[in-house]
C-alpha cells in the first residue's frame, strides 16, 4: 500500500527551481533512498514532505489525504519522524529529555494533572521514562541518558536524532544523511540499527545519504535527483549502472 | 496525600507563623485570618515589613517572567503591563463590588480576578504578537504594556492621572510568603512536566519541536498566558499592600527591572530569578544606608555599578542555568 505520494510537484523559490514535477511513490514498509549531488533538491524535498515549505505546484499524500494543509506538527502527529542534516538536537535538554518531548503529542494528561501531579500524571510520566529509555537503549545511548544532547560526541548526536524521531512513533521515518560525520565503524553500526528498526517498527524509511557504500546495502530502491528533477529510479544495481546518474555525479566524458 | 497540595499547606503555616511572628505578636484575629493588621505591634518597622511584601511581588513577577524569557526564550519587554492589569482590576473589582466584604473573601476575588483578567488580556496580546520572534517581539510587547498604561491612564473610573487611592488593603507578610513560594513551586512544576518541556523544546530548537509533533505558537501562548496570569496576581498583591495605584508604576523601567532580575539571576533558572527579584529589591533599599555616610546621594550610582560589575563577573547570570536543590528537577 502507498504510505506517501509526491504528485507533479514542484517547488520555486522565485526564480530558482528547486524541485521540479517531482512525482514517487513509496509504498509501506520498504526502504527507499534518494541520492543525488549536492544542491538536487533532496532536503527540500523533504522539508515538503514534513509540511515546512508549501509546493508551488502538485500534491502530496499521506495514506491517500492531501498534506498541503496541515502543518508540521500534526504531519508528525500523523507519523511522519525526521532527523536533520545539520544536527538540531535540544541542546541544553538531557538526552533523556530529548526523546521524552517527542512524546508530547501522544500523552493524555492534562495541564491542571501536571500540575498537581497526580497519580495519571506520575504513571505517565514513568511509562515514557521506560519508553524513552527502551528506545535509547536500543541505540545504545542508554549510559548517555542523563547528559546534556549538546555534551554527546557527534556519532551520539547522530544517534539521539533518530531514537528522538522513533518517539513519535512514526510510519514514516525520513533520515537526512545519517551518516554524514561519521567514520566507517559507526557508519556500519548505524546501517545495522537502521535496518534492525526498520524490521522492528515495520517502518517506511526514506533515507537521503551520500555513503553509496551505505546506501547501496541497505535500500531497497532508490531514486536518484539532479537539478530538483528525478532523472532516475530503481532497484540500487540498476541505478548504479543507469549512465544519467553516472553523468550527473561525474560529468559527460568529451 | 498529594504532595502539591502538601507543600501549599506548609508553605501556607510558615506564612501564618511568619505574619504572627512579625506583624501581629498577639493572638488576634487578624493573624489567624492572615490580614493586615491595622497598627503595628510587630517585630519590625513597618519600613522593613513593606519591603518584604515588595520582595516577595519582586519575586513572583521574576519566576512569572522566567516563564517567558528563561523557558520559552520569548523576549517580551511588558511584563509591567499585565502587572498593571492585574493590579488595578483587582483594586476597581474589590473596592467597588466587595468594599466591606471580609478580607478572606477580599484576598481570594481580588487575586482570582486580577490573575485571570491578566491571563485574558495575556492570551489577546500573545496570540496576536507571537507570529513575531526576537527584537520584534520585545518592541511589540513593550507597545503593548504602554498602550495598556496609558489607557488606565484615561480611565476615570480607577483614579485617571490622579492614581487610585482608598484601596482595602489586606495583603500582608503571610500572605505574600505563602504565594511567593507557592507560585514558585508552581512554575517549577510546569517547568518539569511534559509542557515545560516543551517550552524548553520551543526555545532550543523551534524548528525541531515542531517537527516532534509540538505546535509552538500554542506552546508559547500557554507560557504567556500562565505568566501573566502570575503577573497580575503580583500586581494585584501590590495594589491591595499599598493601598494606592499609580500608573506611573508600571512605566517601561518597571519592565526592564523584571527582565533585568531575570538576567542577574541567570536566564532560564529559576532559582536565578528569585535570586534576581531579592537582590534588585533589596540593594536600593540597603544602599539607602551608605548614603548616610557619603552625605550625596550615591545610590543609583552605586546600584548601577553593581550591576555593571556582576555582569562583567558573571556574564551568565549569578546561577547561570543552574538550581537550588529544592528547585531543581526531580
Amino acid at each position: 500500500m502507498a504510505i506517501l505520494q509526491l504528485n507533479d510537484m514542484s517547488l520555486f523559490f522565485g526564480g530558482i527551481k528547486a524541485n521540479q514535477n517531482v512525482s514517487f511513490t513509496l509504498q509501506e514498509g520498504k526502504l527507499y533512498g534518494l541520492i543525488g549531488p549536492n544542491g538536487a533538491g533532496k532536503s527540500t524535498i523533504f522539508n515538503v514532505i514534513t509540511g515546512i515549505y508549501k509546493p508551488t505546484k502538485g500534491e502530496v499524500y499521506l495514506h491517500g489525504e492531501k498534506t498541503l494543509e496541515f502543518s508540521p506538527y500534526q504531519l508528525a502527529q500523523k507519523g511522519i519522524g525526521r532527523t536533520f542534516q545539520n544536527i538540531r538536537l535540544f541542546k541544553e535538554l538531557t538526552v533523556e529529555q530529548n526523546v521524552m518531548t517527542s512524546f508530547f503529542s501522544q500523552s493524555k494528561t492534562t495541564f491542571v494533572q501536571n500540575l498537581f501531579r497526580t497519580k495519571a500524571f506520575i504513571e505517565e510520566e514513568e511509562k515514557n521514562r521506560a519508553k524513552a529509555h527502551e528506545l535509547l537503549k536500543f541505540m545504545g545511548l542508554l549510559e548517555n541518558a542523563q547528559d546534556l544532547a549538546g555534551s554527546l560526541p557527534y556519532g551520539k548526536q547522530r544517534k539521539l536524532e533518530i531514537a528522538r524521531a522513533m518517539g513519535l512513533s512514526p510510519k514514516l521515518l525520513l533520515l537526512d544523511e545519517p551518516a554524514a560525520g561519521l567514520n566507517p565503524t559507526e557508519t556500519l553500526e548505524l546501517t545495522n540499527l537502521i535496518k534492525e528498526l526498520k524490521e522492528k517498527h515495520k517502518l517506511t524509511v526514506l533515507l537521503i545519504e551520500h555513503d553509496m557504500r551505505l546506501v547501496m546495502q541497505i535500500c531497497e530502491y532508490i531514486y536518484v535527483l539532479d537539478h530538483g528533477e528525478l532523472i532516475s529510479e530503481g532497484e540500487p544495481n540498476f541505478v548504479q549502472n543507469d549512465p544519467k546518474v553516472v553523468e550527473a555525479y561525474l560529468g559527460v566524458d568529451e | 496525600m498529594n504532595k502539591t497540595i502538601q507543600k501549599l499547606l506548609i508553605f501556607f503555616v510558615i506564612g501564618l507563623i511568619t505574619n504572627f511572628i512579625l506583624s501581629s505578636f498577639g493572638l488576634n484575629a487578624d493573624a489567624l485570618l492572615f490580614t493586615k493588621p491595622d497598627r503595628f505591634n510587630g517585630l519590625i518597622s513597618p519600613y522593613y515589613y513593606s519591603i518584604l511584601v515588595l520582595l516577595g511581588i519582586n519575586i513572583i513577577l521574576s519566576t512569572s517572567l522566567c516563564l517567558i524569557n528563561g523557558f520559552t526564550g520569548l523576549f517580551t519587554m511588558g511584563h509591567a503591563g499585565f502587572m498593571a492589569i492585574g493590579a488595578y482590576t483587582s483594586a476597581f473589582v474589590i473596592s467597588k463590588f466587595f468594599p466591606t466584604s471580609p478580607m478572606l473573601v477580599q484576598l481570594m476575588i481580588g487575586l482570582l480576578v486580577g490573575g485571570s483578567i491578566a491571563a485574558i488580556s495575556g492570551f489577546v496580546i500573545g496570540f496576536s504578537s507571537l507570529r513575531l520572534s526576537g527584537d520584534y517581539l520585545g518592541m511589540v510587547t513593550l507597545g503593548f504594556s504602554e498602550i495598556i498604561r496609558i489607557l488606565i491612564l484615561n480611565i476615570d473610573a480607577v483614579g485617571g492621572a490622579r492614581g487610585m487611592t482608598e484601596i482595602p488593603q489586606f495583603i500582608n507578610i503571610g500572605t505574600i510568603i505563602f504565594l511567593t513560594l507557592a507560585i514558585t513551586v508552581l512554575i517549577k512544576r510546569i517547568r518539569d512536566s511534559k509542557f515545560g518541556r516543551a517550552m524548553l523544546a520551543v526555545k532550543e530548537n523551534e524548528m525541531a519541536a515542531n517537527l516532534m509533533g509540538i505546535n509552538p505558537l500554542k506552546i508559547k501562548v500557554q507560557a504567556f498566558v500562565l505568566s501573566s496570569f502570575f503577573a497580575g496576581v503580583a500586581g494585584a498583591c501590590f495594589a491591595h499592600s499599598e493601598g494606592y495605584l499609580s500608573t506611573q508604576t508600571f512605566t517601561f523601567v518597571k519592565s526592564f527591572e523584571i527582565i533585568a532580575m531575570n538576567v542577574i539571576g541567570g536566564l532560564g533558572s529559576l532559582s536565578g530569578a528569585m535570586m534576581g527579584g531579592a537582590i534588585l529589591t533589596v540593594l536600593p533599599e540597603a544602599l539607602r544606608k551608605v548614603q548616610d555616610f557619603t552625605g550625596v546621594d550615591l545610590r543609583m550610582v552605586l546600584y548601577s555599578l553593581t550591576m555593571i560589575l556582576i555582569m562583567i563577573l558573571k556574564p551568565q547570570g549569578l546561577m547561570g542555568t543552574k538550581e537550588m536543590k529544592w528547585l531543581s528537577s526531580n
